[in-house]
């Protein structure tokens, strides 16, 4: 089921920096990973992963290096310590946000371990 | 990829981008991005020319990518405001953060503005020659007698608990300051003030001051300075002479020449103070040494018009040089090039004329590096290129012909803060947030060390077109 494009926007940022955690990657292998490893239920819109790879470079998120393999230049992005960081506080808001929507939707009582 | 469809989508996108190197970058990976598309599709049996015009529509609008691909390449304003509110705050370690990102807006902005960069650099250079070439910043002190075992005794010290003596000799009364003051509100010129308004202020002390060559402002045996730097405490914060007193004796000195029509010796006098001011290094000092030769070139020409002297009897420091000099401490980083490339440094260093007229400036810098480095070093290992620059410094601090940098040195060699300003920095939430999220990582040292002096958040390289454009002609020159 593909997920609500808008549930997406909030988190795409989420996204790329957990995928980017498990190893560098370039832009379209990143479109590509995240589409997989989510069994196609998000599929970043390739016009909205570039200007989010470019904004976690700004903020020092990511760093970027460049590849040539087979004649052809890659852009490769690194998370940073930065985006470790961000990643993890990304990683606990959503905890707190899903135990929260649990907590109305299901009526299930707050424990702390959920957060 | 050089399918019409695709060459025509990224100059779209590229349209949207002022930045040429940010321009070039970005065509060359949506470039290989939509290589790759391409491959993929094919591979899925589609045939190219469709293949070609899927994946560029799935890029979507070519003009909207470009210009959210130039906003994300700016700052995040709204946080770089929240850490400049925290800075309030929490001082230095939010104006830090705040300077990272600063940096990063004056990375983008230093590619499109490479050629003012070399007209800036051009500038400055020029700066130095002349300043080398004057005789008052390019002479270099024998520094052999010392002022400071006379003066330090006897100035009041801003910034400390305690004074060399418990009533300066040299402290300028409040009841003579109140006289510049009133004249100033009535807006009036301290030059016309009638000097038997300071009849009791004692100016007999700065003719004995030709028998020095130079001021350290660290030597003799009760000082403020000297006891603040040993016991560790940082260079922000470090005792400094109460210059102001200094340039009201200036005024009243040239005020008694005017009124006894003795004008030469006073004029030597105040030259010579001026001179001891700018041998102490510091920044500040060289400064305000400046503004005393700018009070003395007011008064000579006072004196001119009072027909006190005769042409060519005195030759004042003229008021463009004054602000070439002024203009040139003030952008002291640009000694190791902190905003440009280090080989560009390497030709600022290797010019012709030695820097040796800032040792002030340089003295400053000594004095932001080694906060900047016990600061970050016992938690970052440093990138190499910063290490080449501490080295680089390291060698100007101590192999600069004409500066002593004692003040400098004394930091430069002294270990890093004392424990109770290092908790200042650290223990405050908010503080310790920057730091958990890794706002100092060692990438991030080169920019750090640019801006390291919160006053240094407003250098950027729109100084390449103010540089030259406050030489002009009828622009106010401060110090009159």
């Amino acid at each position: 089921m593909k997920v609500n494009k808008e549930l997406l926007k909030g988190n795409a940022q989420t996204l790329v920096l957990k995928s980017l955690q498990r190893q560098d990657m370039y832009g379209y292998q990143l479109a590509q990973e995240i589409k997989k490893s989510s069994a196609g239920a998000f599929e970043l819109t390739e016009g909205t992963l570039y200007p989010i790879l470019h904004a976690l470079e700004t903020d020092g998120a990511v760093e970027c290096y460049w590849e040539e393999e087979g004649g052809r230049k890659r852009k490769y992005y690194r998370l940073t310590k930065a985006g470790k960081g961000l990643l993890k506080q990304k990683t606990a808001e959503w905890n707190e946000f899903r135990a929260a929507l649990d907590l109305v939707l299901g009526g299930a009582k707050l424990e702390p371990e959920a957060l | 990829m050089s399918a019409p469809r695709i060459v025509e989508f990224l100059a779209i996108v590229a349209d949207q981008i002022r930045s040429p190197a940010l321009r070039r970058s970005t065509e060359e990976e949506l470039s290989s991005h939509l290589a790759d598309s391409v491959d993929d599709l094919k591979g899925r049996g589609v045939p190219e020319e469709e293949a070609v015009e899927l994946a560029v529509l799935k890029l979507g609008d070519p003009r909207a990518l470009g210009q959210k691909i130039r906003r994300a390449n700016r700052p995040n304003y709204l946080r770089f405001s929240f850490l400049a509110v925290a800075g309030l705050a929490f001082g230095l370690p939010a104006a830090l953060g705040g300077t990272l990102l600063l940096e990063q807006s004056i990375r983008s902005h230093l590619e499109e503005r490479s050629r003012d960069k070399d007209r800036y650099r051009q500038a400055f250079l020029e700066d130095q020659k002349l300043l080398s070439e004057n005789e008052f910043f390019g002479r270099v002190s024998p520094n052999e007698h010392d002022a400071g075992p006379f003066l330090n005794p006897k100035i009041v010290w801003e910034q400390s608990p305690q004074q060399s003596a418990p009533w300066p000799e040299l402290e300028f009364s409040r009841e003579a300051s109140k006289v510049f003051w009133q004249e100033r509100r009535l807006g009036r010129t301290w030059l016309q003030i009638d000097p038997n308004r300071f009849a009791r202020v004692n100016t007999a002390w700065m003719s004995e001051l030709s028998r020095f060559d130079h001021w350290d402002l660290l030597s003799g045996p009760v000082n403020p300075m000297n006891t603040h730097v040993a016991q560790g405490k940082g260079p922000f914060s470090v005792p400094m002479p109460k210059y102001n007193d200094l340039n009201d004796f200036v005024r009243v000195r040239l005020l008694q020449g005017l009124g006894s029509g003795k004008m030469l010796p006073a004029l030597k006098d105040v030259r010579q103070l001026a001179r001891l001011v700018y041998t102490s290094e510091t920044l500040i000092s060289s400064m305000v040494a400046v503004g005393m030769l700018n009070l003395e070139r007011s008064a000579y020409e006072e004196a001119l018009r009072r027909n006190l002297l005769r042409k060519g009897e005195w030759a004042p420091i003229s008021a463009e040089l004054s602000a070439r000099a002024r203009r040139s401490l003030y952008d002291f980083q640009v000694w190791l090039d902190l905003v440009n490339a280090p080989e560009q440094a390497e030709a600022i260093l290797q010019a012709p004329h030695a820097p040796g007229g800032l040792c002030g400036a340089l003295s400053e810098l000594g004095n932001s590096a080694w906060f900047t480095r016990s600061f970050l070093e016992p938690r970052v290992p440093l990138e190499s290129d910063h290490s080449a620059w501490l080295a680089k410094l390291d060698q100007l601090l101590h192999h600069t012909p004409g500066c002593r940098l004692t003040l400098a040195k004394a930091y430069w060699n002294s270990p890093p803060h004392a424990e109770e300003e290092m908790a200042f920095v650290f223990s405050s939430d908010p503080v310790q947030l920057f730091w958990n999220f890794g706002y100092f990582y060692g990438a991030n040292i080169p920019y750090l060390r640019r801006v390291v002096w919160f006053h240094s958040l407003g250098y950027t390289q729109m100084r390449a077109s103010q540089y030259e454009r406050s030489l002009e002609p009828g622009r106010e020159l401060s110090g009159k």
